[in-house]
């Protein structure tokens, strides 16, 4: 049965929290950590590797494309999320920390491993299935996940020759 | 008194000041209104929680503009993320970003105002003149069917090809490059949003504009607003820097727009009979791409120069919507769909032949539509709540099938809806796929470019919260000038009746002071 948007759990980004606040304690196995190219404003190391792994999932290498990581995505979601309020950024890193609890994985998927030690493919289904969910948190944590990491990758200039754009014609101004 | 733009760091300590009117933001209501409350020789201050920036720091990529210029750094949605909501914050406001589209509030909506909730002075006779006044002040015209981009060719011809209502819509642009670039920022300052226009002038008449300064509360004694209490903002990181601004205004207006000038109000403490934040319209978007053979380059070019006005009513009992196009860059591209990986790269590929047409719902018609609401997080973030009810579902469905069959009469090779599993299209034998497809929330993608209502205006306190002179109904020197007091959606573009409606209240707020 669908749980419906209206339900008992209200899906926002914050509820993200709950569902997420007693499965960190329980996690099996260990993030696989990722080495930013500089200080993070933010992020932890944890949710910046969690971040990492999904920005690559969005942006992958190969046909031509640069992978997110290769561009700086997960630097850049960094800097965006530290002028952003507080609190944006605290519900960013709940649903990133949730996505790879590997403790709520079991009981909900039957996966063993966190997010960031899963294969390539399976971090793929992991993400289809939050995209999917019945549970609304679910698909709401992958909304903004996708949100982020969609247009830190494709506002990257590294990745407008694929994309066939030329890039904004230059008037001299200066990016404020 | 001298004019003048300040920003967040030239005020170096606590700031107090007087003023006849003190106007919380700086769009199309507040900067409207500055003009012609200084043109009477008012004293104004205004209010800017965004920044000040001009032509100069527009370099036109996406990832500047949106954290610079947009609301929540671009960030802003419902909270379950299920309705994208593009809204400005900087100085001028939404008139900086906006796509320069302009329509006046059609009769049929300020009748149903009147008929229905008992609004008072806004016929059509009434605001024609200001209509009429606004026109002119911004350069609003009509924009060349010959110069439409790809993007909006493909919305005329396939509407002419089906015979259906399509033209092209007016604009406020003067010496218009057609760069394609409004969402952006205009670079050449074509546009005539409130910072080339009205700011300035009110400016050069004396009002003192403070850039960079979130107001937090009105403070109110018994029924008078005493204090504009604001801080102001550290332009990097957007935190507040220590620094405090107090106004102290015969009048205070709110025309900080739909969604912040209600939570302007709930941070207050002002909410009389609970109706500040309810009935909060988006007039909800929803898109069909279409890939094409030929070059489209959606990017080029005035991004939205023609509409179809052809299912604005449906029928009673069904939610209307009227046809347009956007801008096509790569970032905006993007966050139309629920793609991944691989699957979206291969349609970003095709960027240069992909075209979107949009249908904006007309919502807050209907008697069972009651909207969205705005109420404030514990943390004091905004949260906007729209819940997907079934007439809008109905008007998903429909609108996804009258936005294909454009595309197939122009002759698309496929047309896509922006579900998690994209509904393809490449005939008419296609059309009935969208009868099974869902439409709730975080189905398919959802945008809102306008944002209505949460303050509305009418007679009765316990159901609207300013009168039909837009004075609070129970505090008498504070006034709400910005969409938020419109009490349905109001069926087009909402930019020139925000400017008509804060070029007629500048009288009601003068009589005030």
């Amino acid at each position: 049965m669908k749980i419906t948007r209206r339900g008992m759990l209200k899906a926002t980004l914050g509820g993200v929290v709950l569902l997420g606040t007693g499965g960190v304690l329980l996690s099996l196995r260990g993030t696989v950590l990722r080495t930013p190219r500089g200080p993070l404003e933010v992020l932890d190391p944890e949710s910046f590797s969690v971040l990492a792994a999904v920005a690559d999932q969005m942006g992958p290498a190969g046909e031509g494309w640069p992978s997110a990581w290769e561009v700086g995505v997960p630097e850049d979601v960094d800097a965006l999320l530290a002028v952003m309020h507080p609190g944006d950024a605290a519900d960013v890193i709940s649903a990133l920390k949730l996505l790879e609890n590997a403790a709520a994985g079991l009981v909900l998927d039957g996966r063993t491993q966190t997010f960031t030690a899963s294969s390539t493919e399976e971090q793929g289904h992991i993400l289809d299935t939050w995209r999917r969910s019945d549970i609304t948190l679910r698909r709401t944590a992958f909304r903004a996940l996708h949100k982020l990491c969609n247009a830190a990758y494709y506002a990257n200039p590294a990745t407008y020759a694929m994309s066939g754009y030329p890039g904004p014609p230059s008037f001299g101004g200066g990016g404020g | 008194m001298s004019g003048r733009f300040i920003i967040g760091e030239e005020i170096t300590e606590d700031l107090e000041v007087t003023c006849d009117v003190c106007i919380v933001g700086s769009g199309a209501g507040g900067g409207m209104l500055a003009a012609e409350l200084t043109a009477r020789g008012l004293d104004v201050v205004m209010l800017e929680a965004g920044g000040y920036h001009t032509r100069k720091d527009f370099d036109l990529e996406e990832a500047h503009a949106y954290p610079m210029l947009y609301q929540d750094r671009g960030g802003r949605s419902t909270v379950d993320q299920g309705i994208t909501i593009l809204q400005g914050r900087n100085v001028g406001g939404g008139t900086t970003v906006n796509w320069t589209t302009c329509f006046r509030t059609p009769d049929p909506v300020l009748s149903h105002w009147a008929d229905v909730y008992g609004v008072e002075g806004w016929s059509a006779d009434e605001l024609r003149p200001h209509f009429e006044a606004v026109e002119k002040r911004l350069n609003i015209g009509p924009w060349d069917r010959r110069m439409a981009n790809a993007n909006n060719r493909v919305l005329l011809d396939g509407c002419e090809k089906l015979g259906w209502q399509v033209d092209a819509l007016r604009r406020n642009v003067k010496h218009c490059g057609n760069t394609g670039y409004c969402a952006l920022g205009c670079p050449i300052d074509a546009k005539q949003g409130m910072m080339v226009t009205t700011l300035p002038e009110a400016v050069g008449r004396g009002m003192r504009l403070y850039a960079d300064v979130k107001v937090e509360r009105l403070v109110t004694d018994a029924d008078r607003v005493v204090e504009v209490v604001g801080k102001v903002l550290d332009r990097r990181t957007g935190r507040p820097n220590g620094r405090g601004v107090v106004v102290r205004p015969k009048v205070a207006v709110s025309s900080a727009g739909a969604i912040n000038s209600p939570a302007l109000l709930l941070r207050s403490g002002i909410n009389d009979h609970g109706r500040v934040g309810v009935r909060t319209f988006l007039h909800p978007v929803v898109a069909v791409v279409g890939l094409y053979d030929q070059v489209i380059d959606g990017w080029r070019g005035a991004p939205q120069s023609m509409a179809s006005h052809h299912f604005i009513d449906r029928g009673e009992g069904r939610v209307g919507f009227f046809i347009e196009t956007p801008p096509m860059q790569p970032m905006l591209a993007a966050g139309a769909g629920f793609l991944i990986g691989r699957d979206q790269q291969r349609l970003m590929s095709q960027l240069k032949h992909m075209s979107a047409l949009l249908a904006v719902c007309h919502d807050g018609l209907l008697s069972e539509e009651s909207g969205g609401t705005v109420t404030l997080k514990p943390d004091g973030r905004i949260a906007v709540d729209y819940p997907i009810e079934a007439p809008l579902q109905e008007a998903f469905r429909a609108a996804h099938k009258a936005l294909a069959q454009i595309h197939l009469a122009a002759g698309v090779k496929e047309a896509r809806s922006t579900h998690i599993d994209p509904i393809s299209i490449t005939g008419q034998s296609d059309l009935p796929r969208f009868e099974g497809a869902s439409y709730g929330v975080l189905e398919v993608s959802i945008f809102s470019a306008h944002q209505m209502g949460g303050c509305t205006m009418g007679p009765d306190p316990k159901r609207s919260v300013v009168s039909s002179r837009l004075r609070h109904h129970r505090l008498a020197n504070l006034f709400v000038v910005d969409g938020s007091v419109f009490p349905t959606g109001v069926g087009v573009n909402t930019s020139e009746s925000i400017y008509g409606l804060a070029h007629r209240a500048a009288e009601f707020v003068a009589e005030g002071v």
